[in-house]
């Protein structure tokens, strides 16, 4: 019996200096130049919010090795960006900037994230413009709208820029979401947010003290966080039992993108589905009331089409013009991102090589090149407001 | 089956699990080896088994004399050049370098067994090795999962007397498992940690060209050792499984980039198939007898040969008669003392140019490489590679020097005494560490499950 216990305790220590020695190892290549090559638990970046359902970590600064290696930082109030005080200071004028992942842009350091490149071009011309990222991953057109209101309301922005994809709008995100905020319909047939997201878990506990403990070992512990994220793995991923020989995969993309240009045509252009039509709009006017007079744009991802696709490019066409229409009877300035982006690339250049890193080229995040690129357009985009009314008195106020 | 996966350790556990409780482990062993293969798919599985099948019945039936020598050279490599060069004789490409890790067709470690086999069927003709005595014996000498994907090649005088015992029942006690799992553990860390990690990078500078001489020496040598790390880590994964059920393989690797020449380099690298090479090939081709001439063709031969068993590619024979080619100077300025500090190094920097040979997808891109290596041409532009180029290049460079420092330390604790150190600590507090330390690498992210590099020869 006590020999049992003996060898169940030197089994236990054995797992314990393992644990420790591993954790510390983790450690000791995430906070160095070499978790650039060697592997790194992914960090956690965010934690749970009662208003949008989960929130970047203020003060976070992580190596985030997923496409590529690059130091992140999340500044005091949460945002994917430098500091910048809450108070407006004088003569400046501040443009809030929102969108998904591609916005968030975790796979490059901060400063080269393609809103900081424009912002130095434009300061170092003698324009007193700031543009500060309120962008978060997975966020889809009613996210950005409520991350604008909580986080981006408070700076007083006077302008405000919007990135998302035009799909985003073809999916249920908009809907009775249990994951994020979602809008759903009452029995008056009015058009209300729901909160359906509020029931999670990590809503309920993350002020108690068991989610506190949790969420700690969560931010801290490598070991804990790793074995958190291999829950949602399938148990054939986790044992290693995927095949691993890559089969051959026919590489001929589809240039016209037609199932994605139909489905944004039937949507856009022939309005297919009334209900979620009304939902939409609800969500353009609270746009717009939350713009207030300032100017706001909404740049949308609209896949290209070659010329070759002539019934494709065709549609294409009038989803813009459909959703210009739509837009600007909201006062919403439209930019067609992507057509923007093609117009800075030279003759034969795909918009693919402005995603990917490494081998992985062509898919993915913008890569520097697109960073490099998306700035030029918003470089553009704000430089052709210049002259406007709003950003001259801004200025000289 | 990967080493480097949950579903392996616990099939290993499971395996050890019946050696210990049950009279007659062989069987399990043998089933594990079928289902550690069956994972790989069932046709190679199928293909296994029809050479299994097909070598003791060549061993049963065959006359023990050259004709059984022939007919078994006849058939294996039939079946591995039906498989693995049939492209590469009729002109096409049999891989595509950057879709694939391994051909899709080529049954998995055929190029290895199928050396092994070969050298059954001459070890028993020539009487170096007993005849195994029954197929169960003789499938499991080829099977046995450990080193059935990528070796070591055992040969039958080391493995089946051993294998015998295991059906026999005349288990040894088990007295090396820290010293199984540390050598595991070493492998998995040198696989999981090193080889895949370095990876990418060697492969963007590979695909895209480096963009300066710098640039170029970099991707060789971390090339030099993902391949060593690689390759060598799944021969110590594989010895140390084994020793955990009992089992010894040979060393397949003693730190090869500490070599003072080509023939301290090939009596280092990949240890069992230098050897498979020596006395299967170079010495009934004729070995060093005869006039310079010849010896020197026979050597440039024997590695160009030895050269395409890696690949069905013009680069792969190439690399090999090249080698071969240095192997024959080597031997000519034998006289020439270098000191090792300087003939270290030296080898070192040839090797990694050879590796270029090797790890280039076709002649024509090796032949660029070189050019940018040798600073006869600028190298691709910097717009076309992604990685922030300032920031990772010197901890490339430093990750190099660290690598070779490793080496120079594996170089120290691959010693007996290390084992007898281990054998001494050995106890349930040592195993539970390793054990843990071995489960938490295999469960660190990866962006995707990598296989072995020698899986594809």
């Amino acid at each position: 019996m006590v020999k049992a216990l003996v060898t169940f305790f030197k089994i236990g220590f054995g797992i314990l200096v393992a644990l420790i020695t591993v954790e510390g190892a983790l450690h000791v290549v995430e906070k160095t130049p070499v978790g650039k090559i060697f592997p790194v638990v992914e960090p956690q970046l965010g934690q749970p919010d009662h208003d949008i359902g989960f929130a970047l970590t203020p003060g976070k600064k992580v190596l985030w090795t997923k496409e590529n290696s690059a130091f992140i930082e999340i500044n005091s109030k949460g945002l994917r960006d430098k500091e910048y005080r809450l108070e407006k200071p004088e003569h400046t004028y501040r443009i809030a900037l929102t969108g998904d992942s591609v916005v968030e842009a975790l796979q490059v350091e901060n400063h080269t994230v393609f809103e900081n490149l424009a912002e130095n071009r434009l300061q170092e011309e003698g324009s007193n413009i700031e543009i500060i990222n309120f962008a978060m991953s997975g966020n889809g057109p009613l996210r950005q709208l409520v991350r604008l209101e909580k986080f981006a309301k408070p700076f007083s922005p006077d302008m405000t820029i919007m990135l998302m994809s035009l799909n985003d709008f073809l999916t249920e995100e908009l809907r009775d979401d249990s994951a994020n905020p979602a809008y759903k319909i009452t029995d008056k047939g009015e058009i209300v947010r729901g909160y359906a997201f509020r029931g999670r878990s990590s809503q309920k506990y993350s002020d108690r003290p068991v989610g506190k403990v949790f969420l700690f070992l969560l931010h801290n512990s490598n070991i804990f966080r790793l074995l958190w994220q291999k829950k949602e793995e399938p148990i054939q991923k986790i044992m290693g039992l995927n095949l691993f020989r890559k089969q051959s995969v026919p590489t001929t993309k589809n240039e016209c993108h037609s199932k994605d240009i139909e489905d944004l045509y039937a949507y856009w252009v022939k309005k297919a589905d009334p209900e979620n039509w009304s939902i939409v709009d609800h969500y353009l006017s609270e746009v717009a009331f939350y713009a207030g007079p300032n100017p706001l744009v909404i740049g949308t991802y609209i896949p290209l089409v070659t010329t070759r696709c002539v019934q494709e490019k065709e549609q294409r066409e009038a989803i813009v013009i459909s959703v210009q229409e739509i837009m600007s009877r909201k006062n919403i300035f439209f930019i067609d991102w992507n057509q923007e982006v093609q117009k800075r690339l030279g003759a034969g250049q795909g918009i693919e090589m402005l995603r990917g890193f490494g081998v992985s080229y062509g898919t993915g995040h913008l890569n520097y090149d697109g960073h490099e690129k998306f700035s030029e357009v918003l470089y553009d985009i704000i430089k052709s407001q210049y002259d406007s009314f709003a950003i001259v008195k801004v200025l000289e106020d | 089956m990967l080493f480097n996966s949950l579903a392996y350790l616990l099939l290993l556990g499971v395996v050890r699990a019946f050696e210990i409780l049950t009279r007659r482990p062989a069987i399990f062993v043998l089933l594990a080896s079928l289902i550690f293969y069956l994972v790989a798919g069932v046709f190679d599985t199928s293909v296994f088994i029809v050479s299994i099948v097909i070598n003791w019945l060549i061993s049963k039936y065959a006359p023990k004399n050259k004709i059984r020598i022939i007919i078994a050279i006849f058939l294996n490599m039939g079946l591995l050049t039906t498989f693995k060069y049939l492209d590469f004789i009729l002109g096409a490409q049999a891989l595509d370098p950057e879709n694939s890790y391994i051909d899709i067709a080529l049954p998995l470690g055929i190029s290895f067994y199928t050396f092994q086999i070969l050298a059954y069927q001459i070890d028993v003709v020539r009487g170096t090795s007993k005849e195994a005595k029954s197929f169960k014996i003789f499938a499991l000498f080829v099977a046995f999962f450990p080193q059935l994907i990528a070796g070591p090649i055992v040969r039958s005088k080391e493995l089946l007397p051993q294998i015998e015992r295991l059906f026999e029942g005349k288990r040894k006690k088990v007295r090396l498992v820290s010293y199984g799992l540390a050598l595991f553990l070493l492998g998995l860390f040198k696989k999981v940690i090193i080889a895949d990690s370095i990876s990418p990078f060697v492969d963007e500078i590979f695909i895209f060209g480096p963009e300066s001489l710098l640039w170029a020496w970099v991707g060789a040598t971390l090339f030099a050792f993902q391949i060593y790390c690689d390759f060598s880590g799944y021969s110590d994964m594989a010895i140390g499984s084994a020793y955990l059920l009992g089992i010894k393989l040979p060393t397949n690797f003693k730190t090869p980039y500490l070599s003072k020449g080509p023939r301290d380099f090939w009596q280092r690298w990949h240890i069992t198939l230098s050897t498979w090479i020596r006395d299967y090939l170079y010495i009934p081709l004729g070995g060093s007898h005869g006039s310079i001439i010849r010896s020197i063709f026979v050597v440039v031969l024997t590695m160009g040969i030895a050269g395409l068993w890696h690949g069905a590619d013009i680069t792969f024979v190439i690399w090999g008669a090249v080698w071969g080619a240095y192997i024959a100077m080597a031997r000519l300025f034998i006289k020439i003392r270098i000191h090792t500090i300087v003939a270290v190094p030296l080898h070192f920097i040839i090797t990694v140019l050879l590796w270029v040979l090797f790890r280039a997808s076709n002649w024509d891109a090796a032949i660029e490489y070189y050019q940018v290596m040798l600073g006869m041409n600028q190298g691709e532009n910097a717009s076309q590679t992604f990685y922030e180029h300032t920031a990772i290049l010197p901890i490339l460079v430093c990750t190099i020097v660290g690598l070779y420092a490793l080496h120079f330390i594996e170089d120290k604790i691959h010693k007996v005494q290390t084992l007898w150190a281990l054998k001494r600590i050995d106890g349930s507090f040592v195993r539970a560490f390793l054990l843990m330390v071995i489960i938490l690498i295999i469960l660190l992210p990866r962006a995707d499950i990598s296989p072995f590099i020698y899986f594809r020869f």
